[in-house]
């Protein structure tokens, strides 16, 4: 400071310059722990205050006890028909539901049209407290304070399940969870095993027509007649525009997709597919479906968000920016988004070394993210049977998106998800789509069995319209896809992780961590909420992870499920890691936040 | 010679804003051990842990823990040190994060209450998570006493501090556990929260990279000095030969 002093400089002036101007007693009122009504000599004392605000989430647990049909094989389909009995112990202050949701495996159900429940909520007693059902408790939940013991036998009958969808033989939660959506705004839930279960069921399909073009009034009329539609899928083009050998942005011809989505009849189920290109190094998979969404109507566009078709959610304009609060499933709103993986240009000849399969396997992971960045459910469209092999060519047959619903091009005219009529079969008859099964499905979802008006007359001109059948899941209401598969950092605003420092437990010789994830978004963030602890230290291992993650990106993180229900907004929700360290080495790693019903 | 001279300056101005971000927290400990005297869960230990948040070890804060008062007891035996720690219950504790895991623990014969007096730096780890201090009890079997700090930061501490600010760390106090009795046997401890009470805060100190940072810069300044006055002293010899 003296030499300082001999160049002009005083210390007030460094005091100025490093914004530490206030007097010392005010840097130490300021001390966020301690008051700033006390005085310097009239200490504060913290005793025992938690450390993070809990979330108000209510939870009952629960266990199916019998059931009809006693069959279980896995993996298996709950039976349609079937009654099966529940007992659940719970506690809430109010016994009105206003909504039930049933999870299975990591797919959310809606009860109706699919579940009906019966007798729930019958209340055997009272265990503390002076309320009951005829006098409901105050409003604010408190945990140990006031509620009702309600003891709920009950059934819930499947009326109808997805025929094949979804795949029940993967597990990443509890069998099954009840969603209670309780009148004071709280969430319940109880979940359990699944012990007996009927194998047989299957509610069937849905038919609709994908479009590249704007039919006239007479051509949708055509089309209505011969195959009456469920849904309409359009083309969004994205990496390669209809003009021969040229990308969406060179293309002057306008991109029909808006045009289709509004003149379409009323009542129609809406999703729409992307094209991806793959020897443009300039357009990453997300620019891709920058493009593809931009053709929606323009919605992707920041500057763009009083845009308001075909985003109409509940017959209101919708921004852009408040999607991400909707179902995929909206009046109006997209079903999914497919990402359209084929070698599209005739004559165009992709590269078959692994170095450029790996590069493209990429640019299908960027798409399918971006996908789901921007609020939708992402399947993956592909071609690949006997005639074509482009997703052997393009991805060398790569099983990493296996998780995602797949629509596969089989123009046999066969509408019908597990069957297909093969050339030169000798036994003449359809035969199980299964046995050309690749990429890792077991299963599609959706099958193109028209294409190109081939084998099917509905009075469109060729090349511009194709016939599809799916499982009609992925048009339900249910929002089977609305997985925020999102890192903390995607998320943005809508998110923040705060962690504490570490601590070695002495009794269980694990250090502990406790991590605050809270929503700071407009939205509720769908649950199940899970937090993905990448690039964890090699010399520590996450104890009681719920698995690793396998479709989301990196994979092979530590997985750790926080809660089943949503995280509404504003609210926190607090978990304590647990590292086992031998080496008592340094434990860094990233987290990244998962939520929804998606596969992590 | 002047540009150069405003050089220096800018280097220590571009110092002197980290010499401010760092501070002092400085708290009084107390915690009442009368029901330890007579618990058949001993022998006690004393377990500080100092645990760097960035996990590499970076050394940016300094604990002292000083001031033992055990109300009649005392220390015993010889202080277990792990990482960057010397010092024991008698002499005082110096702690540094320049391991991921820093510890002491010393036995100790419980008396009316024990007090210490614990100061520490306060610079925050990049990266998100903090360099965390923490106090606990220790039974005969080696396990922390219960506390209701399990339920809220997972550890059965009477303590913690949470290095998450500069200028305003997260400190935690909790009593003991009444439900639950030690690993090591008989009944449950029953203890009030700890008095933890903020003493008058230090001058903020630099963090040893900015202290190197500011030394170099006080280093380049004097050596402008020297030279200048050796081009000086030079100079006028020069004229002399003339």
């Amino acid at each position: 400071m003296e030499i300082l002093a001999k160049m002009g400089i005083s210390g007030s002036a460094l005091l100025g310059l490093c914004n530490a101007g206030r007097s010392h007693m005010e840097w130490v009122l300021g001390r966020s722990l301690f008051s700033r009504a006390v005085s310097l000599l009239a200490l504060a004392v913290i005793v025992g205050q938690p450390a993070h605000s809990t979330t108000a989430t209510l939870t009952v647990k629960g266990h199916i006890v019998s059931a009809v049909n006693t069959v279980y094989t896995a993996p298996f389909n709950l039976g349609v028909g079937s009654a099966y009995t529940f007992s659940v112990t719970y506690t809430v202050n109010s016994t009105t539901v206003s909504k039930m949701t049933l999870s299975i495996g990591q797919y959310l159900i809606e009860l109706a049209p699919f579940v009906s429940v019966n007798n729930i909520g019958a209340v055997i007693g009272s265990s503390w407290g002076s309320c009951d059902v005829s006098t409901p408790c105050d409003s604010s939940y408190e945990f140990g304070d006031t509620g009702i013991d309600l003891y709920a036998p009950g059934s819930f009958t499947l009326n109808q399940l997805p025929c094949q969808f979804p795949p029940l033989s993967v597990y990443s939660f509890d069998d099954f969870v009840f969603w209670v959506d309780l009148p004071f705004g709280n969430v319940g839930q109880f979940w359990g095993s699944i012990e007996s279960l009927s194998t047989s069921g299957c509610q069937g399909s849905v038919t609709g027509v994908d479009l590249s073009v704007n039919p006239t009034a007479t051509e949708w009329a055509s089309i209505i007649n011969s195959i009456n539609p469920s849904f309409v899928i359009v083309d969004a083009w994205g990496g390669r525009s209809e003009c021969p050998g040229q990308f969406i942005f060179q293309c002057n011809a306008p991109t029909p997709a808006e045009q289709i989505l509004t003149n379409a009849p009323s009542g129609l189920k809406k999703a729409a597919y992307a094209l991806l290109n793959y020897d443009t190094p300039t357009q990453p998979g997300a620019t891709q479906i920058g493009f593809a969404l931009d053709s929606l109507g323009g919605q992707y566009q920041p500057g763009n968000a009083n845009a308001t078709f075909p985003f109409i959610v509940n017959g209101a304009p919708t921004p852009w920016s408040e999607l991400a609060c909707q179902p995929g499933n909206g009046d109006g709103n997209l079903s999914f988004m497919a990402v359209d993986v084929e070698s599209a240009i005739p004559g165009e000849i992709l590269p078959v070394d692994p170095a450029s399969q790996t590069a493209r396997v990429q640019r299908i992971y960027e798409a399918v993210q971006a996908v789901q960045r921007a609020g939708l459910s992402p399947i993956i469209y592909t071609h690949n049977d006997a005639s074509v092999q482009d997703w052997q060519t393009i991805t060398r047959n790569t099983t990493s998106f296996g998780c995602l619903p797949l629509w596969t091009a089989h123009a046999d005219g066969l509408a019908d998800l597990s069957l297909d009529i093969v050339p030169n079969a000798s036994s003449g008859a359809p035969e199980p789509w299964t046995e050309v099964a690749f990429g890792g499905w077991s299963q599609r979802a959706g099958k193109q069995y028209c294409v190109n008006n081939t084998a099917c007359t509905i009075g469109i001109g060729a090349p511009d319209a194709d016939l599809d059948v799916f499982n009609p899941y992925l048009f339900s209401a249910a929002s089977w896809g609305m997985a925020l598969d999102e890192t903390d950092a995607n998320l943005g605003a809508n998110v923040t992780v705060s962690r504490s420092g570490f601590r070695l437990n002495h009794g269980t010789n694990q250090y502990v961590q406790t991590v605050t994830i809270t929503n700071t978004s407009a939205c509720s963030i769908p649950g199940p909420v899970s937090l993905a602890l990448d690039n964890l230290s090699a010399n520590a291992t996450l104890v009681a992870a719920n698995g690793a993650t396998s479709c989301t990106v990196p994979a092979g993180s530590s997985l750790l499920n926080v809660q089943q229900g949503p995280l509404p907004p504003g609210q926190s929700v607090n978990v304590t890691l647990q590292f086992s360290n031998p080496t008592n080495q340094g434990i860094v790693y990233a987290p990244r936040i998962l939520a929804g019903s998606g596969t992590r | 010679m002047i540009s150069l001279k405003w050089l220096a300056l800018y280097t220590a101005i571009l110092a002197t804003p980290q010499v401010c971000s760092a501070g002092l927290i400085t708290l009084d400990f107390n915690l009442d051990t009368a029901q330890l005297v007579t618990s058949p869960a001993g022998p006690f230990s004393i377990d500080f842990q100092f645990i760097d948040g960035s996990g590499t070890g970076d050394a940016n804060n300094t604990l002292s823990i000083g001031s033992f008062d055990f109300g009649g007891g005392s220390p015993t035996g010889s202080a277990a040190l792990t990482g960057g720690v010397t010092g024991d219950l008698s002499s005082g504790v110096s702690m540094i994060d320049s391991s991921f895991f820093n510890e002491l623990t010393q036995e100790f014969a419980p008396g009316s209450s024990v007090s210490f007096q614990l100061t520490s730096t306060t610079n925050v780890d990049s990266g998100g998570v903090p360099d965390e201090f923490s106090f606990a009890i220790l039974d005969g079997t080696g396990v922390e006493i219960p506390t209701q700090g399990l339920a809220s930061v997972g550890s059965d501490v009477f303590l913690d501090l949470i290095v998450d600010s500069a200028t305003s760390p997260s400190v935690w106090s909790f009593a003991s556990d009444p439900g639950r009795s030690p690993a090591a046997g008989g009944g449950p401890i029953t203890t009030g929260p700890p008095t933890v009470t903020e003493t008058a805060a230090g001058t903020p100190v630099p963090e040893p990279s900015t202290l190197i940072l500011l030394g170099a810069a006080v280093a380049f300044i004097v050596t402008l000095r020297r030279l200048e006055l050796g081009v000086q002293q030079l100079a006028v010899r020069s004229k002399g030969v003339q």
